[in-house]
């Protein structure tokens, strides 16, 4: 039978392993906390991406073993002049679409920034194309860019040197202007919202300082306004970057990365080396020199927003 | 018999057939092959060794997803399951767009998942060359099949058939015979100049189009797959043995009577989707396509099925892309001999007829008698009939591996002569240097 002095010590050890448990579990809990999520991002991203790396190495053929083959894949991929032009295409589409979608994200925050009657479902119809799914979004576009009925070319036709219905997808410089065209539409909303919210952190009375001094609102907007949303710009510009350089739903299904590779960008090139032409290994190689562009391109803008810190004290 | 009706079941079966059969014995010998399978297949029984116990087999195909098609396939189905208690049919797979690349990246894991793989021409030569196919010949020899269709021949191994055909498709010239009779057309095209001529007597855009044919980028596989056959009014080939041939006269004229018909009969910019629509809504007046379409549009475009009838090739020679679908086992698969059984199933006489009429096919795998009625009342089919049959390999030569790879290259030189009028010689001579420089990195 127990006896209660028995009991007394049992209970004053179990209180003592408790209250050891407790003095270890803050050492503990950030790591049980973090776990799920390294095992995560282990699992289905640094796994993957070093299966990517690894591929690059090999020679595969589908159904057959994989074969060792150095850096053929990259001496390749630097002899290949598709490449280059995939490259010079992406840059581009990249910075085109930055331009386009920030520019008009900046343009339409200034304006639904003023009050005005009908401002707040001014915003909300503003985001509409961001909050439209890809895929029926791209074939209302089909329809409205078809050169025999497309409502564009109701519009186009109106221009007094327009004589045929343009072939807006059929015609490579056309079919790139609009391919950056939509996806511009697509996601300038994001960037007009976020350009709202940084708009109206700039301090009323600056800007009443400004008017004061007989600043026009174009220097206003110049001197006060810009250099204040300027870190926002910054970082819009870098997610813009990444975002257009790995769109493909809507190149894909606008133009297949055509006419003439007109619109071929490293990711849709990827794709079809990969899942159309099953050549895997050099699939991979194209994916680490697409993943080598990102880095730089974010290196640079992260670079460029530092010194802009620093300079800014 | 008529005469017309002996035409019609002689010229339905592939002609290297009835060459094979003239060579090992009289057509009375194929008739009473394909009555003997018919009395030993009468109705299907399981063997032995699967008896007891009961195996559910996938079958990776996507034909669940075509309209027509997967109606006619779930009746078979149903009659396997009904024939026996041992064996279960499930469906697997996905649309057709994504099936070659949903079976490309099980292999690439490790292995198929499916007990049953439908296949294209180009896939099942890569699951032949993976080694992934099981022999298919004992389900023939069982059946006591002699008349297996030579396009066969490409999958056969030491004499092993490796996959069996259950869809063929051959291309042929489609249209709205309304559209025709509006127009006062009562004379059918019967050479390449004519063909131009009526379709461009057609064509009134933007509301109506004499010609279809698939011509986008963003439909890379539908525009190289239907773009191939431009090539047989001129009997040319894209590649042989000898490499790419896209500089060759016949293909350099394919490619200008492809932009003389883009030019002024196509509706330009409709992707395969909408001109199904403009065909259903009578806006499009022919195309050349697969005879397995007409099996889509009875069930997508029901009132303009009626007037859908097809006429003799425009060109001398009738040649035309026949492409066989096998459908084959898997070699590594748990459950290979029951699969086997339900091939075993589908080409028995009585099944393989009933698969082909309800799923609207024209072209038997082999000599299984009895079709005459039901060609008969197909008025669609006229133009079917006289094709000379020409294969994908035959065309394409090893490229045959590589082909989506060899049509991209292709397609976008093709693009440029269609929408920045780059003369075609020029365009196809590119194309032929960039085709070369892939046939040397393929060691082809």
């Amino acid at each position: 039978m127990t006896t209660r002095a028995e009991t007394m010590t049992a209970t004053a050890v179990d209180r003592a392993l408790e209250g050891q448990r407790r003095r270890r579990l803050p050492w503990l809990l950030p790591y049980l906390l973090a776990l799920p999520i390294i095992a995560y991002e282990g699992v289905f991203i640094l796994y993957p991406i070093y299966q990517g790396l690894r591929s690059s190495f090999f020679r595969q053929q589908i159904g057959m073993p994989e074969e060792w083959a150095g850096l053929a894949n990259y001496e390749r991929l630097l002899g290949d002049t598709a490449f280059w032009g995939v490259m010079g295409t992406t840059i581009i589409y990249m910075v085109a679409v930055i331009a386009a979608a920030i520019g008009v994200g900046l343009g339409s925050a200034l304006v639904l920034n003023r009050a005005f009657r009908g401002r707040t479902l001014a915003r909300a119809m503003m985001t509409m194309p961001w909050s439209f799914p890809d895929v029926p979004t791209v074939l209302v576009f089909l329809w409205i860019l078809n050169p025999s009925f497309g409502v564009i070319n109701v519009f186009a036709r109106l221009l007094p040197w327009i004589e045929e219905n343009p072939t807006w997808l059929l015609d490579p410089r056309l079919a790139f202007v609009s391919v950056v065209g939509i996806t511009a539409w697509k996601g300038f909303p994001f960037y007009s919202l976020v350009i709202l919210a940084a708009l109206q952190t700039v301090p009323s009375e600056l800007l009443e300082a400004a008017k004061i001094d007989g600043a026009s609102p174009r220097q206003a907007f110049f001197a006060v306004t810009l250099p204040a949303i300027s870190p926002t710009l910054l970082l819009l510009t870098v997610l813009a970057a990444i975002f257009s350089f790995k769109q493909f739903t809507l190149i894909w299904l606008l133009t297949g990365g055509g006419p003439s590779g007109a619109t071929e960008t490293i990711v849709v090139r990827i794709y079809s080396t990969a899942f159309r032409f099953y050549d895997f290994s050099y699939a991979a190689a194209l994916g680490v020199a697409g993943f080598l562009l990102a880095l730089t391109v974010s290196l640079v803008f992260l670079a460029v927003q530092r010194r802009q810190d620093m300079e800014a004290g | 018999m008529s005469t017309d009706e002996t035409t019609r079941s002689t010229i339905l079966r592939p002609k290297l057939n009835r060459r094979h059969l003239l060579k090992t014995g009289s057509a009375a010998a194929v008739a009473g092959a394909a009555t003997i399978g018919a009395k030993r297949s009468p109705a299907f029984a399981a063997p032995a060794v699967l008896q007891g116990e009961q195996i559910t087999l996938r079958y990776g195909t996507w034909f669940w997803y075509e309209p027509g098609r997967a109606e006619a396939w779930r009746y078979m189905i149903e009659q396997f399951h009904a024939a026996q208690n041992e064996i279960r049919i499930e469906e697997s797979g996905a649309p057709f767009d994504e099936f070659t690349n949903n079976i490309i990246v099980q292999l690439q894991a490790g292995g198929l998942d499916d007990d049953l793989v439908q296949t294209t021409p180009d896939l099942v030569l890569r699951l032949l060359r993976a080694g992934q196919l099981a022999s298919l010949q004992d389900v023939i020899d069982s059946l006591g099949i002699t008349t297996l269709s030579p396009a066969h021949d490409y999958i056969t191994v030491d004499g092993q058939v490796h996959g069996l055909d259950v869809v063929t498709v051959v291309f042929g010239l489609l249209y709205n015979a309304q559209l025709f009779e509006d127009e006062g057309i009562t004379t059918l095209p019967a050479s390449v100049e004519e063909w131009v001529e009526v379709s461009q007597a057609l064509t009134s855009r933007p509301d109506q189009f004499g010609m279809y044919s698939a011509h986008l980028t963003s439909e890379p596989e539908s525009f190289w797959f239907q773009l191939q056959e431009w090539a047989m009014p001129f009997d040319g080939v894209w590649a042989n043995e000898a490499g790419p041939q896209v500089n060759s006269e016949p293909i350099i004229n394919a490619v200008s009577l492809f932009k003389t018909f883009y030019d002024t009969t196509f509706p330009q910019g409709s992707d395969d989707s909408t001109a199904t629509r403009q065909w259903g809504d009578g806006q499009i007046a022919q195309q050349l396509i697969v005879s397995a379409a007409v099996n889509v549009y009875r069930t997508s475009a029901p009132e303009l099925y009626p007037h859908i009838r097809s006429y003799s090739l425009p060109w001398e020679s009738k040649r035309s892309i026949a492409r066989i679908h096998p459908i084959t086992v898997n070699a590594n698969g748990a459950n290979v001999d029951a699969a086997k059984e339900f091939v075993k199933f589908l080409y028995t006489p009585e099944n393989y007829r009933e698969l082909l009429t309800r799923q609207l096919d024209v072209i038997p795998a082999y000599d299984v008698g009895g079709l005459d009625e039901y060609f008969s009342d197909l008025p669609w089919l006229t133009g079917y009939e006289d094709i000379s049959p020409t294969t994908p390999p035959d065309i394409m030569g090893d490229f045959i591996f590589n082909n989506q790879e060899f049509g991209q290259i292709v397609i976008n030189r093709v693009t440029e002569v269609l929408t920045a009028d780059r003369p075609v010689e020029e365009a196809m001579a590119q194309a032929q240097q960039e085709l070369e420089e892939l046939g040397g990195r393929l060691g082809l």
